[in-house]
């Protein structure tokens, strides 16, 4: 019974992570968050050139985020690095008309980031240990909203142009232990402190009529003058924790499962007015003053990042070939369990749903060629990453119904699929390089090096 | 709760699914710590931690997997088999060599040929060593048994089979040990009929049972088992006639009893003893009648002659019969004749003890023996009267065997043997045989009577006949209860020796039936 101690305390881990349930409120229902999607990558561009299969293999250093039981693969200690050049593009109605044709405008911004660092090693063919820091949240945008007409409304209605920006990072600082239950069996656990930054800044202006105003009577422009002013600048700490497993089957065939307890940030979001807004008669019918707080603020907002879930297998069909895959069901409806209100504080916040997500990744790698000893791998994917924006389930205001509705729903949902492609080379015993690229995604390069 | 129960349900198939099959890549680090150590010439490091490479992954095979895409080519056996030669360990090296080569692919083994044929160099120009240990082990054993210690041989044979028994089936030690066991068992035999020779029958006893232990169901064993068992029962018989007739105040008969139980069980009879009832009792029937003994009352014995002492107000039952004593005396004269060859006289004064004493039991035995040998020699004659060669010749044997002494005396051995060799057999060899088979029955008096009549004729086998009656020498001497007995006998048996060795210079007594005390002296008496 000894033998498997490790896999009652990874499974005690697991259940308590599982039952531990938040009532604090999650997000705010201002423009910032309803296109928000959270993703979340694998480590490695190996795995990433694999469509992000890696829970059934979990064979290199990157296993400490993925499945901390693959450390006990490493027979060395190595330090592993990976550099990632995303594309973020977020899709928003923002052209006047958009609420009408519901034709987006993708917002597009680079983040180049070291997204990923680790140092691990094999304690002895027992255990070993890995520390690593993942940058699991990156998320960079800059926005402009025209004023809008809200399509439904029935006081005829716009939205406040509105001007953004949100800068939100969160990295892991791991600790992972993975250790080996029998030759075929191996356990592990990342317990991580996990760092949040949060810059956010929505202004909202009013709004006078546009130089087609004549022609397009929903032809409005910003005054210049705002309206109000929401805003998040706070950084938080939180725990989380991962476990997994891996499972030998025979000489070709490994699965895995991994569950991770993702951190719960609580940070605050406050709303401030111009006292000058609409003080005028005439145009622009105001002036801009110093912003007041509005009372009630700042209001806490949680930020409950998605647990997840998954299993994979990994296949070797013979030396040079491997077949991975894996299944991971996102708990993204965490994201909007009793959403902070910074408007329509008629709602009660139960309103705002996010859909639980179940990604399927599968990939390949083949050893094409060695180069003078040296194996070259190239690696190709696909991974599916269902939609799971924000709906609003809607109210018995009609204005507000109107709005929210606007705000949320109609932004076009798509589940995305993408193809990767990778490739490899392992230099001597002692170093590797890989690449990937995640179709209009992601460029990502990651090293290894041995000792 | 769902998600925990498909939680705990995976986590409990997995904590119970132990029997999987055992495969990883703990071979990589003592692999590549062997193959280091082998490149800088520690080969016994070398060895050990290959050896544990391959403990833990024993399938060898180009460009295997160590962690994610580093690869290494993993081939143990070859190393190890190069290490072993190194470690001269020949036969290891050869072992892996062998695996090394069906692990290779073609490409490879053209890769490693300079090397197997390193290998083969080693191999052909330096004598295989086996376990240095192994082998002393063998040699030791292989000297116990050539020196006829087969107890130390067994035990070593067996400490070998315990240290290697796939070395052990291979270099055919069972088939020594087996040998072993049998020289045990036959030395034992030996042991426990010069011990009844000696009559030291328990002693006897012991080494027959030891030898039936080591050996079970051997005929000589079981055999001489039973001649002791006869022995007892012969002895209790006699002890309880003797003591009958002592009570029964026969004190001749009692005393002849007593005699014969101690020359059926000396041991015993001593164990019993019985020696001083012995001594009472032939006093008794020497002396007659003597003084008072106790508080019996009444007349005295009628028959009772002379020394009569009634002075008491009793007399004494115990009185000795003067007939017993002449019957005693005639014996002895008859045996006395019997020294000197004189058989017809030795049968007359036999008769004449009978005559005095009916019961005087030697007289018994000797006149029913001496009627059955002429019994035989009469037949036998006649046989060969009739031309009856064939039954003549066995009937001759029988009469030899119930005395050669006499029939040798009688100068019958002349015409046996000329019957031996009329229906085709050697009289050398048939004197031999039955001799063998005397001497095998602890019969060693037997054996010097069928052998030294056969000496003339010996031949081609005077080597034998002559160190078979050294044997029996041997044995007497080694029993003889003198010492002046014990050195003339053994002189004997020297000449004997001697004369065998000079008629076959090089002749070897056979172990299996001949003590390692008398291939000692056989062996002191060839030099």
């Amino acid at each position: 019974m000894t033998m498997f101690r490790p896999v009652r305390v990874a499974l005690s881990l697991m259940v308590v992570m599982v039952s531990l349930t938040t009532t604090a409120a999650a997000q705010t229902n201002d423009e910032i968050f309803p296109t928000l999607e959270w993703n979340f990558s694998t480590p490695g561009a190996r795995a990433n050139g694999m469509g992000r299969s890696f829970i059934g293999l979990a064979d290199d250093a990157t296993a400490a985020i993925t499945n901390p039981a693959g450390l006990m693969n490493l027979t060395r200690p190595q330090i592993y690095a990976e550099y990632k050049n995303t594309r973020l593009k977020v899709e928003r109605l923002a052209d006047i008309s958009a609420l009408t044709t519901l034709q987006p405008t993708a917002i597009t911004s680079i983040v180049n980031a070291l997204s990923f660092l680790s140092v691990s090693a094999p304690v002895n063919s027992k255990i070993a240990v890995g520390f690593s820091v993942h940058r699991f949240l990156d998320y960079h945008e800059v926005f402009n909203l025209a004023t809008r007409k809200i399509p439904n409304d029935p006081s005829n209605t716009f939205f406040f142009p509105v001007s953004g920006r949100a800068d939100f990072m969160a990295t892991a600082f791991g600790g992972s232990v993975a250790y080996m239950v029998t030759d075929a069996l191996r356990v592990g656990v990342t317990l991580a402190a996990n760092y949040f930054q949060a810059d956010s800044l929505a202004t909202r202006t009013d709004f006078i009529r546009g130089p087609n105003f004549a022609t397009n009577p929903i032809d409005f422009v910003s005054s210049g003058i705002v309206a109000n002013q929401t805003s998040i600048n706070d950084t938080q700490t939180a725990l989380s924790a991962s476990a997994g497993a891996l499972y030998r089957v025979n000489d070709m065939v490994n699965i895995g499962f991994s569950f991770e307890k993702s951190p719960r940030f609580t940070t605050s979001e406050t709303l401030q007015t111009n006292p000058g807004f609409r003080t005028l008669a005439q145009s622009p019918f105001g002036t801009n003053q110093a912003l007041v707080t509005s009372s009630n603020f700042p209001k806490s907002v949680a930020i409950n990042v998605p647990n997840h879930f998954g299993a994979g297998v990994s296949v070797r069909p013979n030396a040079k070939l491997l077949i991975a895959g894996d299944v991971v069901r996102m708990n993204y409806s965490s994201l909007s369990e009793n959403t902070t209100l910074v408007f329509f504080s008629n709602l009660t916040g139960a309103e705002y749903v996010t859909p639980d997500a179940t990604e399927v990744h599968l990939g390949a790698e083949y050893n094409v060629y060695n180069m003078r000893g040296n194996p070259v791998f190239v690696r190709a994917g696909v991974f599916t990453n269902p939609n799971h924006l924000v709906s609003f389930t809607g109210t018995s205001d009609p204005a507000t119904n109107a709005q929210e509705t606007a705000k949320y729903n109609l932004l076009p949902r798509k589940d995305e699929t993408r193809g990767t492609f990778g490739v490899g080379i392992a230099l001597g015993p002692r170093a590797q390089i890989d690449a990937a690229y995640v179709f209009n995604k992601e460029f990502v390069l990651s090293s290894a090096i041995r000792f | 709760m769902k998600i925990t129960a498909i939680v705990a349900a995976l986590a409990l198939a997995l904590a119970l699914g132990g029997s999987a099959y055992a495969q990883n890549s703990r071979w990589a680090d003592p692999y590549q710590k062997g193959v280091k150590a082998f490149e800088s010439g520690k080969y016994a490091e070398a060895v050990a931690q290959l050896e544990r490479a391959v403990a833990a992954d024993p399938k060898a095979g180009p460009n295997r997997i160590i962690e994610g895409v580093f690869r290494t080519d993993y081939f143990p056996y070859y190393y190890l088999a190069l290490a072993y030669v190194e470690l001269q360990q020949f036969d290891k090296a050869q072992q892996n060599l062998d695996k090394a080569r069906s692990t290779l692919s073609r490409q490879q083994q053209a890769k490693f040929t300079d090397a197997e044929s390193k290998i083969k160099i080693a191999l052909g120009s330096r004598p295989p060593q086996r376990n240095a240990e192994f082998d002393n082990g063998v040699r030791d054993a292989d000297a116990l048994l050539s020196g006829r210690q087969f107890d130390a041989a067994i035990k070593r044979f067996d400490q070998l089979r315990a240290m290697d028994a796939a070395e052990y089936g291979k270099a055919g030690l069972a088939a020594r040990r087996d040998e072993a066991v049998k020289g045990l068992a036959g030395q034992l035999t030996d042991e426990a009929r010069a011990s009844i020779s000696a009559s030291r029958f328990k002693d006897a006893l012991a080494k027959l049972q030891q030898a039936d232990q080591v050996l079970p169901g051997q005929k000589p064993v079981t055999d001489l088992l039973a001649e002791l068992k006869k022995r007892e029962d012969d002895y209790q018989r006699l002890k309880t006639e003797g003591q009958a007739a002592f009570s029964s105040r026969n004190y001749s008969s009692a005393r002849d009893k007593f005699e014969q139980a101690r020359t059926a069980h000396p041991e015993q009879f001593a164990s019993d003893n019985l020696g001083a009832r012995l001594t009472e009792t032939s006093t008794l029937a020497s002396t007659g009648p003597r003084g008072a003994r106790g508080g019996s009352t009444g007349a005295g014995n009628a028959n009772n002659t002379g020394n009569a002492n009634n002075t008491g107000n009793a007399s004494t039952a115990d009185t000795v019969d003067p007939r017993v004593v002449e019957g005693r005396r005639f014996a002895d004269r008859a045996k006395q004749l019997i020294t000197q060859g004189k058989y017809a006289e030795a049968d007359a004064a036999y008769a004449s003890a009978l005559k005095v004493d009916a019961k005087n039991q030697e007289a018994l035995d000797a006149v029913e023996k001496a009627k059955k040998f002429k019994g035989l020699r009469d037949q036998g004659l006649q046989l060969n009267k009739a031309k009856n060669a064939a039954a003549a010749q066995k009937v001759l044997g029988d009469a030899r065997n119930l005395d050669a002494a006499r029939f040798e005396r009688e100068g019958l051995t002349s015409t046996l043997d000329a019957l031996t060799k009329s229906i085709g057999q050697e009289p050398s060899k048939l004197a031999l045989q039955e001799a063998l088979l005397a001497l095998l029955k602890g019969d060693a008096q037997k054996s010097i009577a069928i052998l030294e009549p056969a000496l003339s004729s010996g031949g081609d086998r005077a080597a034998s006949l002559h160190a078979y009656l050294g044997v029996a020498y041997a044995t007497r001497s080694l029993s003889a209860p003198k010492p002046d007995d014990r050195t003339r006998l053994r002189e004997k048996a020297v000449e004997q020796f001697k004369l065998a060795a000079s008629a076959q210079p090089g002749y070897e007594l056979s172990s299996r039936i001949v003590s390692p005390a008398i291939i000692t002296i056989y062996n002191e008496a060839r030099r």
